[in-house]
This record gives C-alpha cells, sequence and structure tokens, in this order.
C-alpha cells in the first residue's frame, strides 16, 4: 500500500542521510532516488541542489508508474510518482519535480502494465532542459533499462514502515 | 595397362561371434597365391565359404588373424576407409544378383564405380563408360535403366562396371548363377575375354562348366578350407 | 557422376515421395513465412499510424474503442461529446494544439472525418506531413455556410475512382447535401488513406441530427501539451469530469500489442507443432527410403565408397528436398502473405507488405535446410553402420 506523504517524507529523509554516507558493500547496485528527494532539490527559478546535482551524470534508479506519453515503443515515456490509472487515491503530481522524463535505451521491450511499479536505472540529469518534442523538464534519465519493480516489503501489524532498503 | 600384381593368403581365418560369447570359424585357408594374369576358378558347396573369403579379398571384411596382400599391399593393416579407397581403385567385384542401383542408368552405372576414386579424369568418365559398354556388346542400351535390361544384359553392366576403374584385380561371386546356360556361356566368354586382353588376374567363384574349363586353376573349399572340410587335401587342387 | 549429381537421380527415381515431402516443406516454410510478414505488417501499422498527439479525450467508455476509432478508424465510433470541451481545451495555457475530430458514417465504407485545419498543419513536433497530391485543402467556412468540400485520402481517391470535382452523396437523406471533391492527398501509410475528409460545418450542415443542434456535437479532442510533465494533471482532470475520459493513445496502443503477442506466441506455438510434423514426415520418408535401400548402398561399398561418402550422400538428399521445399515455400509464403495482406487491408485497414525482402527469407531458407540435415542424420547414421556382407547378396 502506498503511503501518506508525511511519512514518505520523514522515510526520504532519512534515506537522504544514509545515502550521504560514503556508498556500501553493494557498489554494483546504483543509488536509488525517490520522487521525494527530487521534490525536496527544487529551487526557485528552475534551480536544484548541488547534493542532487552530485547524481548528475551517474547512474541511478527510480521507482515509479509509466506514464506512455512518447510513442508507443515505449523509446520515451513519463516516471510519475502515481499511476495515471487507478483509483487516483494521491495527490496528482502537479509539476516537473514529480514527473521525470525518461528516454530508453535501445531496443528496450517491456511488458506495459499500467498498475505496476517499474524499477528504471539509467544515467541521471538534473537541472532546466528543453526538450524540441516533449518540451521542458527538470529531471531526466538517459539510456534507462526498465523492468518490473519486485520485492515491496510486507509489514506485519503494528509495525512502523523503515525507508525502503535494496530490493 | 599395367601389370597385374598377384593375391597372396598367409593364414587366413575368419570366425563370427555367436550369441553366448562363442565363436563360429568358417575359414581357415591353406596359404594360396594367385599368379598375375591367371583366372582362378573357386568352387565349394553353398556354405563353405566362397563368398566370405571373395569379401576378405576384397576387403569389405577383415580377417580374425592372417595376412591377405593384394598388388604387393597387405589390406588388414589398413585401415577401413583405406582399404576402401584401396579396393575402389585396385578390385573390381562382380556380384551373383547384378547389384545394380536401379534409379541409374547403365551408362551411369559405370560412371558410378569411377566416383570413388580418381583413377580416371571427371571429364573421361563418360566417355570411358561408354568405351567398356560398347566392349560387351552394349552401345545400344546405354541409357536404359536396369529394369529395361535382360538379366545377360544386366550382368554384362555389372562385368563393365567392375572393370571401369581398370583395376589389376577382379572378383565375381557366381555371375552366372542368376543366367540361363546359353547366356550365361556368352557373358562368362566376354567376360575372360576382355580380362584376359587387359591382363587381369581374376578370381570366379562359379561351378558352370564354362567358368572351370577356362581356369587355370581351380580351388575347392573343402581343399583349402580347412574348417569347411577339416583337413586340407593337395589332389583336389588342379595345377594350371 | 558426382555426389551431388547421384542424390538427385535417387530424389528423381522416387519422384512422387520427393515431391510430396518438399511440398509439405513448402508448406510449413511458407506458413512461417506469411504469418512473419502479416504481423509484422500489422505492427508495423500501429507504430507508424499511432499518433503524435498526447491525449485522446473522448465520451467515457472503452479507451480502445476511442483509439481505434478516433486514429486507426477501425472500431465503432464513441458517444459524442460536447464542442465546449473542444474550445476549453483550445484556450487552456497548458495545451499547445487541440485539435477536433468528428466521425460518423462513410462513403462506400471510407469514413467522413471532420475536423480543423490544425489537423493537417505542419508542427515542429510532427514527423509526418500532408501534402497535396492534387488539389487543394478544403477552404475555412462557417457553420452558417458549410463548404461541403471534402479532401480524399490516397486510397479512398484510389479505390472509389473519385476524382478532382466530383460530386457525391451516400444514402437518401444526404441527396440534398452533395459533397464536392477538391482535393487528393498523398498517401501516408496510415489510416488516413482511408478516410474523407471534411470540414466541422460541412459534417453538422449534412448530419440532419446535428443540424438542428444547438451544441454541436464532437467525436473526440486530440491534444497535444506544451509541456509532458503537465500530461498527468490534465489526464487526471479530463478523467474526473463527468463528460470526458482522456486517454493516452501509446498506453493504448501498449495494450492492443500485449494481446498480441501473446497472439503471436500462440501462432508461434502452432507453428512448431506444425514444423515437428513436417521433419518428422521427412525424417520418415528419409529413413524408409534407406532401409529399401541397404543392397544398393552395400553394393557402393562394396565398389569402394567409404562410409563418410555414404553418410554425406543420405545428408546431401535430405538438404536437397529441404532446399526444393524452402525455394518453392518462399515463393508460397509470399503469395499467402499477399492474401492475406488484401484481406487485412479490405476488412481492417492495415497495410502489410507482402514482398518485403530482408534477412528474412535467407533466415528460413537456411534453418529448412538445417533442419532437413536434421532428419536426414539418423537415416544416415542408418547408412553409415550398413552391414556390407549381409546386405550384398540374398542368401549366400
Amino acid at each position: 500500500m502506498r503511503h501518506s506523504p508525511e511519512s514518505l517524507t520523514a522515510a526520504a529523509v532519512l534515506a537522504l542521510a544514509l545515502l550521504s554516507l560514503p556508498l556500501a558493500s553493494r557498489a554494483d547496485d546504483p543509488p536509488r532516488l525517490t520522487f521525494a528527494q527530487l521534490v525536496d532539490s527544487m529551487r526557485a527559478n528552475f534551480d536544484v541542489t548541488q547534493q542532487i546535482k552530485a547524481y548528475a551524470g551517474r547512474e541511478v534508479e527510480i521507482q515509479g508508474f509509466i506514464v506512455p506519453a512518447g510513442p508507443p515503443d515505449l523509446s520515451f515515456f513519463l516516471l510519475s510518482r502515481v499511476s495515471a490509472l487507478g483509483n487516483y487515491c494521491c495527490e496528482i503530481p502537479t509539476g516537473q519535480d514529480e514527473t521525470v522524463y525518461v528516454y530508453a535505451a535501445k531496443g528496450l521491450k517491456l511488458v506495459y502494465d499500467p498498475l505496476r511499479v517499474y524499477r528504471v536505472r539509467g544515467v541521471f540529469e538534473a537541472g532546466k532542459d528543453v526538450d524540441r518534442t516533449y518540451g521542458v523538464s527538470m529531471f531526466r534519465i538517459r539510456g534507462a533499462r526498465v523492468e518490473e519493480a519486485v520485492g515491496a516489503r510486507i509489514f506485519k501489524v503494528g509495525e512502523t514502515p523503515t525507508p525502503p532498503t535494496k530490493p | 595397362m599395367r601389370t597385374a600384381p598377384t593375391v597372396a593368403l598367409r593364414g587366413v581365418r575368419k570366425a563370427f561371434p555367436l550369441a553366448g560369447g562363442q565363436r563360429l570359424e568358417v575359414l581357415d585357408v591353406v596359404d594360396v597365391e594367385l599368379a598375375s594374369g591367371s583366372w582362378t576358378a573357386l568352387s565349394g558347396r553353398s556354405g563353405s565359404g566362397k563368398t566370405t573369403l571373395l569379401n576378405l579379398i576384397a576387403g569389405i571384411s577383415r580377417p580374425t588373424a592372417g595376412s591377405i596382400v593384394v598388388g604387393g599391399e597387405d589390406i588388414v593393416a589398413m585401415t577401413e576407409p583405406r582399404r576402401d579407397a584401396f579396393r575402389a581403385r585396385h578390385v573390381g567385384y562382380v556380384f551373383q544378383t547384378f547389384n545394380l542401383l536401379p534409379a541409374l542408368s547403365a551408362v551411369e552405372n559405370v560412371m558410378l564405380a569411377m566416383m570413388f576414386t580418381d583413377a580416371v579424369a571427371r571429364r573421361e568418365h563418360r566417355r570411358r563408360a561408354e568405351a567398356i559398354l560398347s566392349r560387351l556388346g552394349l552401345s545400344a542400351r546405354l541409357s536404359h535403366s536396369p529394369a529395361r535390361l535382360s538379366r545377360g544384359e544386366q550382368q554384362r553392366v555389372a562385368i563393365a562396371r567392375a572393370l571401369a576403374n581398370d583395376p589389376p584385380l577382379v572378383l565375381a561371386d557366381e555371375p552366372c548363377a542368376s543366367l540361363d546356360a546359353q547366356t550365361a556361356r556368352e557373358v562368362l566368354t566376354e567376360f575372360w575375354s576382355v580380362c584376359r586382353q587387359d591382363g587381369k588376374t581374376v578370381l570366379v567363384v562359379s561351378h558352370e562348366e564354362a567358368a572351370l574349363a577356362a581356369a587355370h586353376r581351380v580351388l575347392d573349399m573343402t581343399g583349402i578350407n580347412r574348417a569347411a572340410a577339416g583337413r586340407a587335401s593337395p589332389e583336389l587342387v588342379r595345377p594350371a | 557422376m558426382t555426389v551431388v549429381g547421384l542424390a538427385l537421380r535417387y530424389l528423381r527415381g522416387r519422384l512422387v515421395t520427393t515431391a510430396l515431402t518438399a511440398l509439405s516443406i513448402a508448406l510449413g516454410a511458407a506458413l512461417v513465412l506469411a504469418s512473419v510478414l502479416l504481423t509484422r505488417g500489422v505492427e508495423k501499422t500501429f507504430m507508424e499510424s499511432a499518433t503524435e498527439y498526447s491525449l485522446v479525450v473522448g465520451a467515457k467508455g472503452s479507451p480502445t474503442q476511442l483509439v481505434l476509432s478516433v486514429v486507426f478508424r477501425m472500431d465503432t465510433p464513441t458517444p459524442n461529446i460536447l464542442r465546449a470541451t473542444w474550445e476549453r481545451l483550445a484556450s487552456d495555457e497548458r495545451v499547445d494544439v487541440a485539435v477536433p475530430v468528428a466521425l460518423g458514417d462513410a462513403y462506400q465504407g471510407f469514413r467522413y472525418v471532420a475536423t480543423s485545419p490544425a489537423y493537417f498543419a505542419a508542427m515542429p513536433w510532427r514527423q509526418r506531413s500532408f501534402a497535396i497530391a492534387r488539389g487543394r485543402f478544403a477552404r475555412e467556412d462557417s457553420i452558417e455556410q458549410p463548404s461541403y468540400e471534402v479532401v480524399l485520402g490516397a486510397e479512398t481517391a484510389r479505390r472509389t475512382g473519385l476524382q478532382l470535382d466530383d460530386r457525391f452523396f451516400e444514402g437518401e437523406e444526404m441527396a440534398e447535401y452533395p459533397l464536392t471533391v477538391v482535393g487528393i492527398l498523398r498517401s501516408t501509410g496510415t489510416a488516413d488513406d482511408r478516410a474523407v475528409f471534411l470540414t466541422l460545418p460541412s459534417f453538422w450542415g449534412m448530419n440532419e441530427v446535428a443540424r438542428k443542434m444547438q451544441m454541436k456535437p464532437l467525436t473526440a479532442v486530440l491534444v497535444r501539451a506544451k509541456r509532458m510533465s503537465d500530461l498527468p494533471a490534465l489526464h487526471r482532470q479530463l478523467n474526473l469530469s463527468q463528460e470526458t475520459q482522456a486517454v493516452f493513445p501509446s498506453g493504448v496502443l501498449l495494450g492492443i500489442f500485449n494481446l498480441l503477442g501473446l497472439a503471436e506466441e500462440v501462432l508461434a506455438l502452432v507453428l512448431a507443432i506444425v514444423a515437428s510434423v513436417v521433419v518428422l514426415y521427412l525424417f520418415v520418408s528419409m529413413y524408409s527410403a534407406m532401409r529399401e535401400r541397404r543392397r544398393e548402398i552395400a553394393t557402393m561399398r562394396a565398389l569402394g565408397a567409404r562410409r563418410a561418402t555414404i553418410l554425406g550422400l543420405v545428408l546431401l538428399e535430405s538438404c536437397l528436398i529441404a532446399l526444393v521445399g524452402g525455394g518453392a515455400g518462399l515463393v508460397l509464403g509470399h503469395g499467402i502473405a499477399y492474401g492475406g495482406a488484401r484481406l487485412l487491408a479490405s476488412r481492417a485497414g492495415m497495410v502489410a507488405d507482402p514482398f518485403a525482402v530482408g534477412l528474412l527469407q535467407p533466415a528460413v531458407l537456411a534453418c529448412v535446410v538445417i533442419v532437413g540435415a536434421l532428419a536426414g542424420l539418423l537415416p544416415a547414421l542408418s547408412a553409415y553402420r550398413v552391414d556390407v556382407e549381409e546386405n550384398l547378396a540374398p542368401l549366400s
């Protein structure tokens, strides 16, 4: 189940703290960014924090829902915190900070399910960019590889959710 | 035309494995030599191992013991592919049942034999096949399939095939058993005529009068095969 | 005589069996080729007809039906939405372009598509362009004075035989409002080739019901957003409204592709079974031939042929049948694909190229020959192992 924005923010802050430590043993897994982090990193005038800029040019992982705003081969799509379908349980993302433009790597083969969470890994870009076809964006991932994100954590009754660990 | 070599058998034995680990010894022959250019007839009851002996000399099978020297080379020591190649070049074989390929015409059947060795140049194959068939009186039947040939004609084609690569040694296993007496005589006469002209060494398994009469030497299986008769008997070997 | 010559001789020797075996191989290969060509065509049609609009807005109901009818002109049109919806979207600051589309009725099966000039205009994000082959686009008109001018898609013009300045109508009630052909479009390779384009006022004018309506009806609005990141919000807003739904056309297409993928898997399974049967047939045919040929094989061995030569001969025979069958299969496959393509075009408006030549044909042929070799392997081995002595003569 999805968490409320407050707990997600708390989790994100904790995650940020953890992530700012030197990356530990799982060196092969790229660092994971959350939408909350992206939101928090926005500053006035389309500027972003140094912290988030540190990830630019590096391989990261973001999990979210696919919004097929581009061509049907999914060479371009939006990654969003909230699914385009579903029960509209959450606040709809209204700005660039909660939508990531994803440019897929060549030859991406994917079975698209609007209600699944996908794990997108690719080279991260932060900062304002105007794409000729798709317009302006704040965050992008290029050369993305996409797969379904499996392994949602199941919480027992009374257990409080802890920050998301590596899947 | 080359000088025909001799065939020399020394201590040749052949046994077949039976069920239960036992062996049936079919051949245990005395030492035999076939002179170059000679016609030797091989006679004996059926089951006395004549065909087996022929197959050993042809290199189609290997003896359990002994050596078989054909044209100066011991074929027993050869590997199977080498023996096959040797046979293709040096041995012509005429079968009792003709064994022509029904899918091929007469001339193609003769050309078939030339396919397995390079004694004759590829572009000469057809010409040579036609020439040999003409020598045997079949120039009008070149493109006939075996089904359209008489039995005598079929055997002539088989003889032509055996001679295709100009082998020094020609083996014939009851070549006239499937022919009537008149045709048998004719075919045998032509067969021997051609072989003698070309100086071939010939070993014929037959009980035909014509074959025995023309032979320089007659070998009887009971005489040379200890396993058939129990003891070799020199009186049964008629001198040349 | 060469080994190849001998193999051909043998094939000719049992001509009927050879022909039947080759025919079954040809059928199998043809099926594979035709299905690949046709499925590629279907996918390509969808991909190429895919629209560059970010959203399709229409009445509530099936998203698939909306996209199929508006973009691909395949399904039945969805219920109407209000013109006011278009006007609201056109004035929304997040929207770059909002193109209205009205559907309904057809002339000889070629659908009327009423839209605004924006549908044809060149846009920076638009990769395809509409070009007039003959004539011109319909002139601007108004609800009071419809022009009743139409522009035909390339395929429509071809099949109906309508020329410039021809006037036509379909059905009794249209007799008072015949339409005039003023332009013919160049081929686009999409469903637009099979459309009859007219202005919205003309569409509303020629339709008795629409003529009386105050609020003029539309089927859909095609929306291009200025920024992709505005789409999720726009999408939700339109979906939450009572009147409309908004659909990502790519999303619908992906759903269709999922289904197609499933169908393709089933088809592949069926083809695999067919191929297995064909291979089995070839194997049985070769194997029984070898059994009959024992004496001949023994004879060839007695003539000095090596075992390996015999093996090669049998494999060659098998491969030759496969090669002939494969070659015939390629020709037959293109023929079947041609028939299938015509069916697809007439029934579903899809464009499949039945004569596309690429790596597919050599690949199919190579596979057929390899499979032929495999089918002939066991018979070849059995020929390899023929006991010469046993098989030379019937009884000694």
